[in-house]
């Protein structure tokens, strides 16, 4: 079993007022709140005055908050809300905060193990340029799923639509992505190489 | 776990099943064994396994830099928000806290190169069962107490277990000069010092501290473990020394705490605000806040900063440990020092970790048979030992 302390429990800690877990709490959400921000907007300022806000308001109205076994999920989803009701303001008052037309942007990377061989730097490039080209909702669902580690209930709650369509989301993604690699027997084995 | 139904999977079935997700992002041993068995059991799916590998890791390879320095002070102004909201409650703390971890080994190397530092002819080696307070006069008063008291009221006397103590007047108290205090191994002392600071130590622990703080600063000593519960007092700045490093108090409400016989030096705190940094001139500051540990490595000498639960650092004032998935050898570590005790654990029980509370009223045995591990183990007493058997 991991060391690690059960999120309900690290929650009722900050709700009982002591701020030991407040501090443990922002350590482990706040680099990944940042993170998922600049998804949606390169204004760090914009960034840091929302997580800032988040977690102010959580100090004050820590008696009142709800339950969650998730914190990650509960902070996320607030973050998400006020960060676009920032946005809604700075870029265009008439988009409606949580419609399609917002941009999600990853920087995906490699390795440069991998870009030292010449065939599996190709494929991933590939995949990457197929990622890329994923709509903005599939990006971001499969952002929470294989980043954030979070479930199609949990998806869907944040990006307000119904758990099956979450669950579209990834799946379609996923098909795209599939179709991006053709893997000749050659790559198979300098896979093998990498992932030993 | 069946394995039947993922014989049939294609890539996309990895890549989407919640299971092997797991896996890749967040493994356990549990996943590791299961996964790496069933790689081994099933090699024509080896290219649809690597494949989903490849793809998760795809996804997973965003590597947005994040500015820590920027979510640290934006840290740091939520918990002076914090302390506003609950001033009432930390007024009732005069105290700050932390603990202090570091070795023996460490102690005697630090000595030779660092005369200086920390003052060396004062260090005499923890043995007997007998608890020692050497004055800076050079009167040694012994006791055989567990838990021994000690007070500190004024320049020239002293209570110990309510016996007073009066240094002769004659005697010069130079600032330097240093009284020293040692607890054995299976005691414990809680000392107060002349300006208010309560400090209780954990058994093998010595402390050198001065009859009264006459200096712009207060300087103590230690080497073990202690925590400490420092008096405010802004105009005269408080530091402990250890060995390695030194811990300056800056909060006003703070504990401070250390143990022996360890690679690492740990310095935990509870409240108020500490900085750290090494012994060396031109060291880096390191300043830490509640909840907050700094980890010294003795062979590296670095120092390294994360989260910790301060109430598993702290419980033993109290008369009592707490552990969570702590190694059985870290658990018995801790219980030779408080017994005095040589535990040996035979092979095969490294792995065994335990979670709980143990009351250190019982004795050892009693200890030992209350404690829950994740396996069944067999506790044996010898004359002078005690083994632990799988």
């Amino acid at each position: 079993m991991q060391a690690q302390l059960k999120d309900e429990y690290k929650w009722n800690q900050l709700r009982q007022g002591n701020d030991i877990y407040f501090s443990m709490i922002y350590s482990e959400s706040a680099p990944r709140l940042y993170r998922y921000g600049l998804k949606f907007t390169q204004n760090r300022d914009t960034i840091e005055d929302v997580v800032q806000d988040l977690f102010s308001d959580l100090i004050k109205n820590r008696e009142t908050l709800g339950e969650t076994d998730n914190i990650l999920f509960y902070l996320m989803r607030a973050f998400k809300r006020r960060l676009f009701r920032i946005l809604k303001k700075e870029i265009n008052p008439d988009v409606e905060p949580l419609a399609d037309n917002y941009s999600f942007r990853v920087t995906y990377s490699i390795e440069q193990e991998i870009i030292k061989n010449e065939e599996i730097h190709r494929q991933t490039l590939n995949l990457f340029g197929a990622l890329e080209k994923l709509p903005v909702r599939q990006k971001e669902a499969i952002y929470l799923k294989y980043r954030e580690g979070m479930s199609y209930h949990e998806i869907a709650d944040i990006m307000e639509i119904s758990i099956e369509s979450s669950r579209n989301l990834v799946c379609k993604a996923i098909k795209s992505l599939r179709q991006s690699i053709h893997t000749p027997t050659q790559l198979i084995q300098l896979l093998n190489l990498i992932f030993k | 776990m069946e394995t039947s139904k993922y014989s049939r999977y294609t890539i996309e079935d990895f890549v989407l099943d919640p299971f092997f997700i797991k896996w890749i992002i967040s493994p356990d041993k549990k996943d590791e064994l299961f996964w790496n068995r069933y790689q081994e059991e099933h090699p024509e799916q080896e290219e649809s396994i690597r494949k989903a590998i490849f793809m998760i890791q795809a996804i997973r390879s965003d590597k947005e830099v994040i500015p820590e320095k920027k979510l640290d002070q934006i840290h740091r102004l939520l918990i002076k928000q914090i302390r506003r909201r609950t001033t009432p409650i930390i007024h009732i703390f005069k105290y700050v806290a932390i603990l202090l971890i570091l070795t023996a080994s460490s102690f005697y190397i630090y000595v030779q190169q660092q005369n200086n530092v920390f003052p060396s002819k004062k260090n005499i080696p923890i043995s007997s069962n007998k608890g020692v307070l050497i004055t800076s006069n050079g009167n040694r008063h012994e006791f055989t107490t567990d838990n021994t008291s000690i007070k500190q009221t004024a320049q020239n006397k002293l209570t110990i277990n309510n016996d007073t103590i009066y240094n002769s007047k004659e005697e010069k108290q130079p600032q330097q000069e240093l009284n020293q205090l040692i607890i054995p191994y299976g005691k414990r002392s809680k000392i107060t010092l002349e300006d208010g600071t309560q400090i209780w130590l954990n058994s093998g622990s010595q402390l050198l501290y001065p009859s009264s703080f006459n200096s712009k600063t207060r300087k103590i000593y230690l080497k073990g473990e202690a925590f400490l519960q420092v008096a405010e007092n802004k105009n005269k700045p408080f530091y402990v020394i250890t060995p390695a490093i030194k811990v300056q108090v800056l909060g006003t409400t703070f504990n401070i705490s250390a143990y022996s016989d360890d690679s690492f030096i740990e310095t935990v705190l509870l409240h108020g605000k500490v900085n750290i940094s090494t012994n060396k001139a031109f060291s880096d500051n390191i300043e830490i806040i509640p909840g907050e540990r700094v980890k010294y490595i003795k062979n590296s000498k670095s120092m390294k900063k994360d989260h910790v639960n301060p109430k598993l650092y702290a419980s033993w004032i109290n008369g009592y440990l707490i552990f969570e998935n702590t190694p059985i050898k870290d658990v018995s570590k801790k219980l030779e020092r408080y017994y005095n005790t040589k535990i040996v654990i035979e092979q095969g029980l490294e792995q065994i970790t335990f979670s709980g509370k143990l009351d250190l009223k019982n004795n050892l045995i009693d200890v030992f048979e209350s404690i829950s591990f994740t396996s069944s183990i067999k506790v044996i007493e010898n004359k002078d030992f005690i083994t632990i058997k799988p």
